[in-house]
């Protein structure tokens, strides 16, 4: 589409949705919540990757999902063990991981698609080791409050 | 554009529907939790985490486009706001 000289910015309408660019005129305000910037950058990597990589984003949200559930489950549920607040302790703790997991999720996914972007290896993530490790000390944390509630 | 011959997007597509019935159950423990202890900070959560589950099971598109990233950043934000209304919940 050619643009007449001297044209009025009341045609800009005329440009909407064709993709061409309107001479003279920025462009549009762009929403970065909607397309990233680096969606732009490198190229598109092997579609299988891709979607590998949102499958694997998915899970670490099923993992959250699942943290809250049972956060909701020892509030609920669980009798009042040993100390007095530990079941609350308990359920603040996975609730937390819960609601932490999905912001450090998306990053992930987003750093991981930049790296595919640029054909670079995929950054170590330590999300694994950290749930890992939180897992293990919630663990502790039962058991040590079921030997409380066993001694008395 | 190829069309997506594999199962990638199949196994893609089911991964979502796996986060919505998650985000569901979810939702429907919150809504429990809101109604034993009479706690409208939980129906909140509840009705995030319905969001987040209507979003994940909404179709995608059934070839090799990956999602876009919004649905991603909408989903997270979602459960991660229902997750703080839990909190407060708990907390209370």
């Amino acid at each position: 589409m050619t643009v007449p000289p001297g044209a009025s910015d009341a045609l800009a309408p005329t440009y909407r949705g064709t993709g061409e660019q309107w001479p003279g005129r920025p462009d549009p305000p762009r929403l970065m919540i909607s397309r990233p910037r680096w969606q732009d950058e490198g190229e598109e990597p092997d579609y299988r990757f891709s979607l590998a990589n949102e499958r694997t984003f998915l899970g670490w949200l099923r993992t959250a999902l699942a943290l809250m559930a049972g956060a909701i489950a020892v509030s609920q549920l669980v009798p009042e063990m040993g100390l007095a607040g530990g079941r609350t302790v308990l359920g603040a703790a996975l609730a937390t991981a819960g609601t932490a997991l999905p912001a450090v999720a998306y990053r992930r996914w987003a750093r991981y698609q930049r790296a595919m972007r640029h054909g670079q290896p995929l950054p170590p993530s330590p999300m694994l080791l950290v749930v890992a490790a939180a897992g293990t000390v919630l663990g502790l944390l039962i058991l040590g409050l079921l030997a409380i509630a066993g001694f008395r | 554009m190829t069309r997506e011959r594999g199962l990638q997007s199949e196994r893609t597509t089911l991964a979502w529907q796996r986060t919505g019935l998650a985000g569901g159950v979810v939702a429907l423990l919150l809504l429990r939790e809101g109604l034993t202890f009479h706690a409208p900070v939980a129906f909140a959560a509840a009705a995030l985490a319905t969001l987040a589950a209507g979003i994940a099971n909404w179709p995608r598109r059934p070839d090799t486009h990956p999602t876009p990233a919004a649905r991603l950043l909408l989903v997270s934000c979602l459960v991660t706001g229902s997750g703080l209304g839990l909190i407060a919940t708990l907390a209370s």
